[in-house]
């Protein structure tokens, strides 16, 4: 689990440190705010967890450089370069800085003329062992086939998110005993409001199967392909609560209707109440609303708004962080809805009451 | 001119004219007389124009939990939205058999919700209001101009010369 980020000179933040919940974390702010660059940032520096996974003895070298690759593909800098990603005219280097609940730290710093990051403080990083997830903001069940010997092969223009989404969505399901009774649940949940389940044949080849027939997954709504991505991670045991690390997720929202998302904030409470973190970017008011409703603080539920602004004098980037909807400001969406109320008496009231 | 709905004053500065609609006391002036009719809570003219206001407070700190719910349960199934439709539509009758509507006609709603759900919720009374948001090439003229939902802070926003202001709670009644 992910305490603390602090990041500085590093794209368009010159300095940001946010306090996570264990449990939910919600990034709202306008377009430009770093929403995204803040989940890359964090989830890039919780995959040390995954190298260490398939290499136990990595170096520090070795860690320096596969840290850099990821950052480099989750990013895509222009030119691939590093130095790219080191805030315009910061005179300092950049850093990024990681706490993990149980002491664990990670430092990373590089100039704008770094070929790779420099782990400044790594202390019982190792011992983070909790593999991270990320769903992006598209769904990739519809062009899942081939895609990730496509991108190991030739640089394509989707970044890393994607390629290790469908890397774990091809992960064979653990063996039901061993699934978490709360993943079994939200599996038969996603299932019935989507009429059936999605199959994952291996290759990248996935359909979608009812009691009576079997469609390409092509022919199912974005929305339910988004709540089957979902579904498989739980089956795959990538996210499993209590042992997983941190769910990052870009949108949600996206391609979802209202009624589904009612569902997945269900379940993304009830996982949560199990040990998972979940840390979320969106700019949906429903979405926030149906958190805002379904927590339960006698359920222990705890839910962190972490708004991104800029700061009209300074231009920088803040955060500001509150644990009730109602006193996030500047609410970025709100403000929107303040928007339309103001346009349609501007159109039809005139100079009335003004 | 002020005019006061329990707890929220609204104090229509550039007003010629004003009266709170929904008077059921007899010996009152502005008597409404029929209990039967839908009434909005305030009808205020100005030079070019007449406007219809309802106020409802669920945002207010004394509410209780009953008529919260109730609120609530009235604006999911949709019945707030026709009682604000019927109130307008049964207020402009009875304006139009006074032979008081001389001006277009307005219908600003004061409704302690969050921001966020004033938009859809000023459509859908918009939308149970004639004609229905149907195009009438017959019609010749608007029954209403604008029907809009506001808070206390877009309302305060949008109409600087209207202010409206929660009376300090110890003070209601005196």
């Amino acid at each position: 689990m992910i305490t603390r980020l602090k990041l500085s000179n590093f794209t368009n933040f010159s300095k940001l440190e946010i306090d996570f919940s264990a449990k939910i974390n919600v990034i709202i702010g306008e377009n430009g705010t770093g929403k995204t660059h803040l989940l890359k940032a964090a989830y890039g520096l919780c995959t040390g967890s995954t190298l260490y996974k398939n290499k136990p003895d990595i170096s520090q070298d070795d860690l320096e450089a596969a840290l850099t690759t990821k950052m480099l593909r989750l990013f895509m800098p222009l030119d691939d370069k590093l130095g790219k990603m080191h805030r315009q005219g910061a005179t300092e280097q950049a850093q990024l800085h990681v706490d993990f609940a149980l002491g664990q730290k990670l430092t990373t710093t590089f100039f704008n003329n770094s070929k790779s990051l420099v782990i400044q403080n790594s202390a019982n990083y190792k011992q983070f062992q909790a593999e991270p997830v990320f769903i992006p903001t598209k769904e990739v069940l519809s062009f899942m086939k081939g895609f990730t010997s496509l991108f190991d092969k030739y640089d394509l223009s989707f970044d890393q998110t994607y390629r290790d989404v469908c890397g774990f969505l091809e992960l064979p399901e653990v063996r039901s005993e061993n699934l978490h009774e709360k993943s079994k649940w939200a599996m038969t949940e996603i299932e019935g409001i989507c009429g059936g389940q999605f199959i994952f044949y291996g290759g990248g080849k996935v359909t979608f199967k009812t009691d009576n027939a079997e469609y390409s997954a092509n022919a199912m709504a974005e929305g339910f392909r988004k709540a089957g991505m979902l579904s498989r991670l739980l089956e795959t045991g990538v996210i499993k609560p209590g042992v997983s690390g941190p769910l990052f997720w870009d949108e949600p929202e996206s391609n979802m209707n209202p009624k589904l998302m009612k569902l997945l904030v269900q379940i993304m409470l009830e996982l949560s109440r199990n040990g998972q973190q979940i840390i979320l970017a969106t700019h949906d008011y429903i979405l926030l609303k149906w958190f805002d409703l379904l927590m339960d603080k006698g359920e222990g539920d705890h839910v962190l708004y972490h708004a991104l602004y800029r700061d009209t004098e300074t231009g920088a980037i803040n955060v500001d962080t509150v644990d009730d909807y109602r006193a996030i400001f500047p609410n970025a969406i709100a403000e929107t809805f303040n928007d339309l109320t103001k346009e349609q008496v501007n159109r039809k009231m005139g100079r009335l009451g003004k | 001119m002020k005019l006061k709905e329990r707890d929220l004053e609204i104090n229509f500065t550039d007003a010629i004219d004003g009266l709170i609609f929904d008077q059921m006391k007899s010996h009152l002036p502005d008597f409404h007389g029929i209990g039967e009719m839908h009434r909005v809570d305030f009808i205020v003219e100005f030079d070019e124009a007449i406007v219809f206001v309802e106020i409802k407070d669920p945002g207010n700190p004394k509410a209780q939990i009953k008529g919260l719910e109730k609120f609530h349960a009235e604006l999911n199934d949709g019945t707030l939205s026709a009682t604000f439709s019927a109130k307008f539509i049964d207020s402009f009758l009875y304006r139009w058999a006074e032979d008081k509507i001389t001006k277009p006609v307005f219908y600003i709603n004061l409704v302690t919700l969050e921001a966020e759900l004033l938009p859809s919720f000023s459509d859908e009374i918009a939308k149970k209001l004639p004609p229905m948001g149907k195009s009438l090439p017959r019609w010749k003229r608007q029954l209403v101009e604008n029907c809009q939902v506001f808070n206390i802070e877009t309302w305060n926003e949008n109409f600087p010369k209207w202010p409206v202001t929660r009376l300090d709670l110890t003070t209601v009644g005196t």
